[in-house]
């Protein structure tokens, strides 16, 4: 009994192992999203730290998405699993132009936790499509900071 | 459901017990409950986050208004008791070193509890 925890998330044949959520693009819907976050996090043997991490990494992108989706619409959060990293699209409709805010303590918290963190605004194909994608590796980010 | 707030104020002090999780949904409740509190005067306010299962940016927004407003007033405005996760968030926003932060409920405050 060794073999169980190195391919769990490998996927059959090296298919792409891929998890699409759609929500109300409502507040009241973020736990869910938080707790499907981490129950997929725990299937690529994330550590507790890495899981409480990507939890609120994607809990602060939802949010701030929300604040710019047209209400009545869906939230996507589309998550790609290999074998040592997760990347989360989370994306909703919107009428603005403007990309996400990148000066507030939602970003700062976003960029903080996770490894790497792309926002997508309305572009000339996708004028009415806002997007966030970041990604976390397991066992990247050992402590970076000292003590405080 | 998500989001309870207690609060057990005497002579001008109030301990405010939060139970559940503090996001975008839940933050609006918790900024009525802290309107509602400083309404009434308090010089002195301590946050009990024992029970607080998450808190994002969102939340800690509300924390830190309320904060203003209580230093506004001459007061103080305390954290206590934060668990792990919250305390990460208050670290990587630098409000760590904003809020006094403590690791427990502060004495006075239980005894008062207790009374």
């Amino acid at each position: 009994m060794t073999e169980e925890t190195e391919t769990r998330a490998e996927g059959v044949a090296g298919i792409r192992d891929v998890v699409s959520i759609r929500l109300p693009a409502a507040s009241a819907y973020l736990s869910v999203l938080r707790t499907a976050t981490a129950g997929l996090a725990a299937r690529l043997d994330f550590t507790l730290d890495e899981i409480e991490d990507l939890r609120i990494a994607v809990d602060e992108a939802c949010a701030m998405l929300l604040s710019e989706a047209v209400p009545g619409t869906d939230l996507t959060a589309e998550f790609e699993l290999t074998g040592q990293e997760m990347q989360v699209r989370v994306e909703v409709a919107t009428v603005g132009s403007s990309a996400p805010k990148r000066d507030d303590f939602a970003w700062m918290v976003l960029t903080a936790l996770a490894d790497d963190v792309d926002a997508v605004a309305p572009s000339q194909g996708f004028p009415d499509r806002m997007a966030i994608v970041l990604r976390k590796r397991r066992g990247a980010a050992q402590r970076t900071a000292g003590p405080a | 459901m998500e989001l309870k707030v207690s609060t057990r104020s005497q002579a001008g002090c109030a301990l405010v017990a939060i139970t559940g999780e503090i996001d975008l949904y839940t933050a609006p409740h918790l900024q009525s409950e802290f309107t509602r509190l400083l309404q009434e005067g308090p010089s002195r306010v301590v946050i009990d986050m024992s029970a607080v299962d998450f808190c994002d940016s969102t939340g800690m927004n509300v924390l830190l208004s309320a904060l203003k407003r209580m230093k506004e007033q001459g007061g103080a405005l305390d954290v206590a008791a934060p668990r792990p996760a919250v305390r990460k968030i208050l670290q990587v926003t630098g409000l760590d070193s904003v809020f006094t932060v403590y690791d427990e409920v502060p004495q006075e405050f239980l005894i008062a509890e207790g009374s």
